[in-house]
């Protein structure tokens, strides 16, 4: 695990030096400060100060570099709060909703995918390739609009009862500070976490369900075509046991790996449903902190995120050598 | 390398989200079928004609594959001449003047300020289209250039070139992609004099380039790593060919198949995230109409049950378009595999 | 058509819908609990919370610092801080801290000798701080002395630095003395005070940023929880209470949801009561569907406008800016863009203020024989499609901000207009840093269209005198992005804006507007529209551009 760790590092490193390149091709933050009414050239000199901009790009990546190890993400160029604070603020949130829709996904996909294969080519199995397809084929924002239009008749369906909500704005009644405020102290009951996040997951889980149990059913083929599954039946094993057995835990093995690999889609997704649901995530700070051409935490983001998904890697592996006895993590 | 990378040559995934799905259809099994069914050095010489007539024959048998080819190409026809014979996309009528229901004169009706639908819907499928085809074009190539030096090399080529396919997957796509299409669109950026020459469709092409060869370098590369110790490379490497005519002429050809499917799941791969991006207000910009963005503009509540007309045909485009894309990549895949044929 | 009578009329038609709209579910739905809707004059009760939706979050919460300056934090801070002066329902100055409006007439404005002037004002002695303090002349002067402090990061001095001294004769009489005579001087007496006992020795660039701890205002900050959203509570000491023991309210939340097609979608659920959203051609279409709920339009203080580039060619050219305006049917474009949610605007100021306002530009209608006559008087032939001089082609590049919807839609008229008047009009859309960054203060354009947000004064030095012309002398600051010069014009807006005389004011303004429209350096499209929309169980919404959404917060309630 500490080996797998250390592996992670030279890939973040790789990470950061192409956004970093990307960047600096990018808007200069100074000419972007400097076209703000409201910033005076005071403000100015101190951000480039604090940043280095007035430095070459290679100097100005080592300044970034050696604040970022020592836990400095850098300092936004809108409101000069450090912008791990405004991350901490939002990644609680998408960490919920991601998390959520995972679950959602394999609970979903799982089920559906081994049903199909099982029945290879009969009505089912058709139906849930048009399904899944079509599902592909819709544009997640507009699937998301759709939801809430959903929602929007559903109440008037029921007289006025909201059942779910439109957006999932959180409300804050309670103290909401520290880390996970915006989680534990925003989002309320139960029943009121289902009904503000009950059609973001679901719409953010569009495109895993349909992935995934796509995946499920041609591993599941593959596996029960294969020699030792069909030789165990010939024994006379009996076939729930052999298929539980034998053939879905060779089927998830590379589910695990997919799962984890889709994470990185996932956070690309939280974009648009976060935006499309006004939730307070990450996505909603980074498409601000662009428009704003918020360099600093853009960059801070995507290094973030890009952790994460190096961490979700790792947990495959592991989760890889539990289910897998051949496999031994180091 | 980890569990993960290794198992990772399954799933090309060009544009994260937007197609990991799609490259589900994509499967090992899939991969390394041609290296089993031509393990014979009879590959050499046997005629391409059969096997393409083969693969032909078995492609017309997948009807939602061949339905899905004919609505594709008749799209590509429409979108091509379309806008040599409709009206200017971007001409208002002056009687109009706003959302007018389909008729005589506007069979597809026409927008918020009285542009004929239909004309621009054709007008923004070739926009569309020509992006989801550079796009996939472009990844291929560099993907399959990547994919055949990495496993054709092997040793510390293949491994430097995979592991940095796998470090751009690991950055989130979106952010990614949007940071570049905020980088390319501004022209204060310090590469703006060279991206202002470039079209703004191609721009937003080229960005996802950029971020949507690592899937097929990873497809390609397993594809000829199983070749590469295949008995017809070894021979003509022993008769004396280069390693660069063994690459173009043996190994290449033999991922055609792959890179084929690959191909057209990036198509529909990139006519969404094209969608996504002009949602997010970072696609192509109007008053050029794209799928995406005549989408993305008619988001509203009244738009999408009053003037349906302004937002529901976009959409049907697209989801054709993509739904068609992704059975004729499915109809590819099953033509080119025995296993999955119906007898 | 002055706001005052079209929001009235508006108001009626919001009010008579409400009641369809309640009518329908009392008879659709019976059973449904919220049929207590049905009466809209129910008497208000204490108590209860509204949720404004909001398309951004303020970066802090001290409006009158630079991190301060979105429109975000000046709607929150509206309703914690009282000014001297208000602006009442009809978008004139009215008093609140203060005792009077102080004009020439009721002798609290006096010129001095030495060219200067002094205002007197008394201060209501009832006036309190929320912690019960009074709020005394000290607490103005504060005000002054903090925004002409270098430390602090003040969003702007201008006015504030004519002022010499603000003396306090007695804790509840203040007297503004002014270096110079500032005809708008109304908008810097107006201001809210400052409370020095809780500000005296802080860090003003940061003590009020994250958390505000008084108010003189009928609300105070209740918390503010970042990304989510800013609770005000009632302030229970509130100095104006009045009878009714104002505020009716106990909680107002403003949520931060960055999609405004979201906050509409919202706003017909009933999860937000409040928003305001930005203009579009299907928007009053769109609440009048909204089965519950109610709103007003009015045109607002943003009016947009055709800029031309009075010294490069063409349109340095009198008779080709003249053949363009011509060309443009600005009643169709209110009526394509905004479905005649607003009326053409004919002056560079706003109907709103009244006896300055004179339609100048009224005359300026689509006249193809006319346009055509302008140019065949500067020596152009049509020539086919379009005008030449010289065999080339009439044309004109319009420039605007990208990503706007209203716009580019506008774009798009004009330049199917003035084809048809023989005139070539290439639009190019750039990114609003770009633009107002880049374009238009170095005169990189031939037509641009872009807005001027309008306050309660009349004055506009900045923006068409000679010496306001961007450039190196004054450091680039001018708005005068038209690089019109017309030295009568520069001259009476000079002396419009030293006068203390209301009457002499007017009749200069008057003039100005007069001579402006003659010269046509710029073409008045509309006012934006400014829309109010709320739901069914929000009562005393009452739509007041100049004033602000929250103008009147402390006469809100909800029904039960």
């Amino acid at each position: 695990m500490v080996r797998r760790l250390l592996e992670a590092i030279p890939a973040l490193i790789v990470v950061s030096v192409i956004m970093f390149g990307l960047l600096a091709l990018g808007p200069n933050p100074l000419d972007t400060l400097k076209q703000n009414p409201n910033i005076t050239s005071e403000d100015v000199a101190r951000l480039t100060k604090m940043n280095g901009w007035d430095k070459p790009v290679t100097q100005q990546y080592t300044h970034w570099a050696t604040h970022f190890v020592k836990g400095d993400l850098g300092t936004s160029t809108v409101d000069y709060r450090p912008a791990w604070d405004k991350i901490k603020e939002r990644l609680p949130l998408t960490l919920m909703i991601t998390g959520m829709s995972m679950v959602l996904s394999l609970a979903i996909a799982l089920p559906i995918g081994a049903y199909v294969a099982v029945r290879k080519y009969s009505k089912a199995d058709y139906a849930a390739t048009l399904t899944t397809f079509a599902m592909m084929a819709s544009p997640s924002f507009f699937v998301g609009l759709l939801l809430q239009l959903f929602a929007l008749k559903l109440q008037d369906a029921l007289g006025g009862t909201l059942l779910v909500y439109t957006a999932g704005a959180p409300q804050c009644v309670a103290s909401s500070s520290g880390f996970f405020g915006t989680v534990f102290g925003c989002m309320g009951t139960p029943v009121e976490v289902f009904q503000r996040l009950a059609l973001p997951v679901f719409a953010l889980s569009i495109l895993q369900i349909a992935g995934w149990s796509r995946y499920m059913r041609s591993e599941l083929l593959g596996v029960l075509g294969q020699e030792y599954v069909r030789s165990a039946m010939a024994k006379g094993l009996p076939a729930r046991l052999v298929f539980m057995r034998h053939a879905m835990r060779n089927a998830l093995l590379p589910i695990v790996t997919i799962v984890a690999l889709d994470v990185a889609g996932l956070f690309g997704g939280a974009v648009i449903t976060e935006r499309v649901f006004g939730l307070p995530g990450m996505g909603n700070l980074l498409l601000d902190s662009l428009g704003q051409k918020d360099i600093p935490v853009v960059l801070a983001i995507v290094m973030i995120g890009a952790g994460l998904v190096l961490f979700m890697n790792m947990v495959a592996d592991v989760l890889y050598g539990v289910l897998d006895p051949r496999v031994r993590v180091g | 390398m980890t569990a993960a990378q290794n198992a990772g040559h399954s799933l090309p995934s060009p544009f994260g989200k937007a197609n990991s799905a799609a490259g589900s259809v994509v499967r090992p099994g899939v991969l390394n079928l041609p290296g089993q069914s031509s393990a014979d050095s009879q590959q050499l010489s046997a005629p391409a004609r059969t096997q393409l007539q083969q693969t032909w024959d078995s492609f017309r048998a997948h009807r939602a594959a061949f339905i899905g080819l004919c609505i594709l190409l008749t799209m590509i026809v429409v979108c091509t001449v379309g806008p040599f014979v409709l009206q200017d996309p971007d001409a208002i009528d002056m009687q109009v003047l706003g959302y007018q229901a389909p008729s005589a004169s506007h069979p597809l009706g026409t927008d918020a300020i009285g542009r004929d639908v239909l004309s621009r819907l054709v007008n923004a499928g070739r926009t569309s289209l020509a992006i989801g085809f550079s796009v996939a074009i472009g990844a291929a190539v560099i993907g399959s250039m990547v994919g055949v030096s990495a496993g054709y090399f092997g040793g510390r080529v293949d491994s430097g070139l995979m592991w940095f396919a796998n470090v751009m997957m690991s950055i989130p796509s979106m952010p990614l992609l949007l940071t570049v299409a905020v980088i390319v669109a501004n022209e204060d950026s310090k590469v703006g004099p060279i991206i202002q020459k470039i079209p703004e469709w191609a721009r937003i092409a080229l960005v996802l380039i950029i971020l949507g060869w690592m899937g097929v370098s990873r497809v390609v590369r397993s594809q000829v790593v199983s070749l590469r110790n295949q008995e017809f490379v070894e021979a003509a490497l022993a008769l004396g060919g280069t390693h660069k005519r063994v690459m173009t002429v043996h190994i290449l050809p033999n991922c055609v198949s792959v890179l084929a499917v690959f191909t057209t799941l990036a198509v529909s791969g990139a006519i969404i995230a094209e969608s996504a991006l002009s949602f997010l207000g970072f696609g192509v910009q109007p008053p050029t109409a794209t799928w995406g963005n005549m989408l993305a503009e008619g988001k509203g509540l009244i738009t999408i049950l009053q003037y349906w007309w302004a937002v529901w045909f976009p959409a049907l485009a697209i989801f054709v378009t993509v739904l068609s894309v992704n059975f004729v990549g499915d109809g590819i895949r099953d033509a080119l595999d025995p296993k999955t044929q119906k007898k | 058509m002055g706001p005052g009578r079209m929001s009235i009329s508006r108001r009626l038609a919001a009010y008579a819908l409400a009641l369809i709209a309640a009518a329908i579910m009392v008879s659709g739905c019976g059973g449904s609990a919220d049929t207590a809707a049905a009466d809209p004059d129910a008497p208000k009760q204490h108590g209860g919370l509204v949720t404004i939706g909001m398309d951004q979050e303020p970066a802090c919460l001290n409006e009158k610092i630079q991190c301060g300056s979105m429109a975000a934090t000046t709607m929150i801070a509206a309703s914690l801080w009282d000014g001297l002066l208000d602006i009442d329902a009809e978008g004139n100055y009215a008093p609140k801290i203060a005792t009077d409006v102080p004009t020439k007439e009721n002798g609290s404005v006096k010129d001095t000798p030495d060219g200067g002037m002094t205002v007197t004002m008394h201060l209501k002695p009832e006036a309190r701080w929320s912690d019960g303090r009074p709020i005394t002349c000290d607490d103005v002067a504060f005000r002054w002395s903090t925004t002409m402090d270098e430390r602090w990061q003040v969003v702007s001095r201008k006015g504030w630095e004519l002022i010499k001294d603000v003396e306090c004769p007695d804790a509840q009489t203040v007297v503004f003395v002014w270096a110079e005579r500032y005809a708008p001087y109304l908008g810097i007496v107006s201001a809210a005070p400052l409370p020095k006992h809780v500000l005296d020795g802080k860090d003003f660039n940061k003590y009020f940023n994250e958390a505000i701890p008084i108010s003189s205002g009928p609300f105070m900050l209740k918390k503010w929880n970042r990304a989510v959203d800013v609770q005000l509570k009632r302030n229970p000491e509130y100095w104006d209470a009045g009878k009714d023991e104002r505020p009716w309210l106990d909680t107002i939340r403003y949520v931060f949801v960055a999609d405004t097609n979201t906050l509409k979608i919202q706003l017909r659920t009933g999860e937000v009561d409040i928003i305001s959203p930005p203009p579009d051609s299907t928007l009053k279409e769109e609440l009048e569907g909204f089965p519950r709920g109610g709103y007003q339009i009015e045109p607002g203080i943003y009016w947009e406008q055709i800029a031309f580039n009075n010294a490069k060619a063409p349109t340095n050219d009198i008779n080709v800016r003249k053949a363009i305006a011509y060309s443009i049917d600005r009643d169709q474009i209110t009526d394509v863009v905004l479905k005649g949610q607003v009326e053409r605007l004919d002056s560079t100021l706003l109907p709103a203020k009244k006896e300055y306002y004179i339609p100048a530009w009224k005359d300026v209608k689509y006249d193809t024989k006319k346009a055509a006559g302008y140019l065949e008087k500067s020596g152009y032939k049509r020539n086919g499609q379009y005008f030449e001089k010289g065999g080339k082609p009439l044309t004109v590049q319009f420039k605007s901000t990208a990503g706007n919807d209203l716009r580019l839609k506008v774009a798009q008229l004009l330049q199917q207009r003035l084809k048809a008047n023989g005139i070539k009009m290439d639009i190019a859309l750039e990114p609003p840093n770009v633009f107002f960054g880049q374009s238009t203060p170095n005169g990189a354009f031939g037509m641009a269209l872009w807005a001027w947000s309008s306050g309660i004064d009349p004055s506009q030095e900045t923006m068409f005198p000679c010496d306001q012309i961007p450039s190196e002398a004054n450091d680039f600051s001018g708005q005068n992005n038209y690089r019109y010069c017309n030295e009568k014009v520069s001259e009476l807006i000079k002396q419009a804006n030293v006068t203390t005389d209301q009457a002499e004011r007017i009749r200069m303004t008057h003039e100005i507007q007069t001579l402006m429209a003659a010269d046509m350096p710029m073409l008045p499209l509309f006012q934006r529209p400014e829309t109010l929309a709320y739901t069914e169980r929000t009562l005393g919404m009452d739509s007041n551009p100049l004033g602000g959404l929250v103008w009147n917060a402390a006469d809100w309630a909800v029904m039960k």
